[in-house]
């Protein structure tokens, strides 16, 4: 009886261990939406696309979002760069790492399409503010 | 699933994703309204044209994609066109299209397991955003000045006195508005109308001359995200 209820006892403790450790990755797989920094290192690492991670840091603050858009289904993942303009450090290395610069886009930014037919990525302003920000549209329709 | 902290300001509305509340057409998920999916699609009806067949079959589909790209799933109708439709035909059985799939689409988020995780079932902006999608896919024109875009102030002001716009169901595609509780304290959210540029195609609704046909009314599919073989997936 006394072993039972120690095997019953070590099983519940490993459940809601694996639970708790995996309890947020759940949560992050079902969310819609995140907004995050580079400090928050679970979403950092769980969302960020790696041509995200390796952008330029063209401003000392900056943060992401993520956004699960069902229906046209598309993901979005951004970084905005406050308190600044230069927009030509992430072209320039977009156009290093073999990104090819687009000629049809929307009117108010640069876009860039690489190796993956489903990506795209948009490179342009805030209106209205200093604030650079560049999207990476994932469009699996 | 919209949450508050996806409210942007409206002078934003050039972004591919995000939530602003226009006076015209209340709370637009921008996302949502794109117009990609339909541009892809009026392209699949030059496609069947250009192809010499008497018929060709057009599918559209609406669908989503989890964050780790496991699984993807959605709805999809195919529909069998006779050849000859001219332009403006073509935008209205696309219309049509959209229209019966979306509501299929936001149906199926509705039910279960979907329901278990997100309230964006027939969450009050979506369909009138895939709407603006389409009338902004076959126009060259920036729609948005017209649907008077609000300060993300005056939205948040919105979100907090009426709460989100999740929990207000809207299976029609007209707008529902909700008063700026500022200048309204005691009002309540109230239907819109579509603004006129946003009603110059109509929906298709001939099903009897052959023109159009229905091949598949109400298909469901389910299918790997990263390595996915369906055709119209």
């Amino acid at each position: 009886m006394r072993k039972l209820l120690k095997v019953l006892v070590i099983i519940v403790v490993v459940i809601t261990a694996v639970l708790t450790y995996a309890w947020p990755y759940i949560e992050m797989e079902f969310a819609g939406s995140a907004h995050y920094t580079e400090q928050d290192k679970r979403e950092y690492n769980f969302y960020t696309p790696d041509i995200l991670k390796k952008i330029p840091r063209i401003s000392p603050r900056y943060d992401f979002d993520f956004t699960n858009i069902t229906g046209p289904a598309t993901h979005v993942y951004a970084v905005k760069f406050y308190d600044t303009e230069d927009i030509r450090r992430i072209n320039t290395y977009l156009a290093s790492t073999g990104y090819i610069r687009q000629d049809e886009c929307d009117a108010e930014s640069v876009c860039w399409r690489g190796t993956d037919p489903q990506e795209i990525i948009y490179v342009g302003m805030l209106r209205g503010e200093k604030t650079v920000i560049v999207q990476v549209v994932y469009d699996f329709t | 699933m919209s949450k508050r902290s996806n409210i942007l300001d409206g002078r934003q509305s050039h972004l591919k994703y995000g939530l602003i509340y226009t006076e015209v057409l209340g709370w637009i998920d921008l996302g949502h309204a794109q117009g990609t999916d339909i541009k892809a699609l009026l392209r699949k009806f030059d496609d069947g044209e250009s192809s010499g067949q008497e018929r060709y079959d057009v599918s559209y589909s609406q669908s989503m994609v989890d964050p780790s790209y496991i699984i993807k799933t959605g709805k999809f109708i195919t529909w069998r066109i006779r050849k000859g439709r001219s332009y403006s035909e073509r935008q209205s059985i696309a219309l049509a299209m959209m229209m019966v799939l979306a509501r299929n689409f936001e149906g199926f988020q509705a039910s279960f397991p979907f329901n278990m995780v997100t309230d964006s079932g027939f969450s009050g902006e979506d369909l009138v955003s895939d709407l603006l999608g389409f009338y902004r896919a076959i126009s060259s024109k920036n729609l948005f000045p017209a649907l008077r875009p609000v300060s993300k102030e005056e939205a948040l002001r919105r979100w907090d006195r009426y709460g989100p716009i999740g929990s207000f169901k809207n299976d029609s595609f007209l707008p529902l508005l909700f008063p700026d509780p500022q200048k309204y304290p005691n009002a309540r959210p109230r239907r819109g109308v579509l603004p006129d540029f946003m009603t110059t195609i109509r929906p298709w609704g001939d099903f009897h001359s052959g023109k159009v046909g229905i091949a598949t009314a109400d298909g469901s599919y389910i299918d790997s995200a990263k390595k996915g073989t369906l055709p119209y997936a």
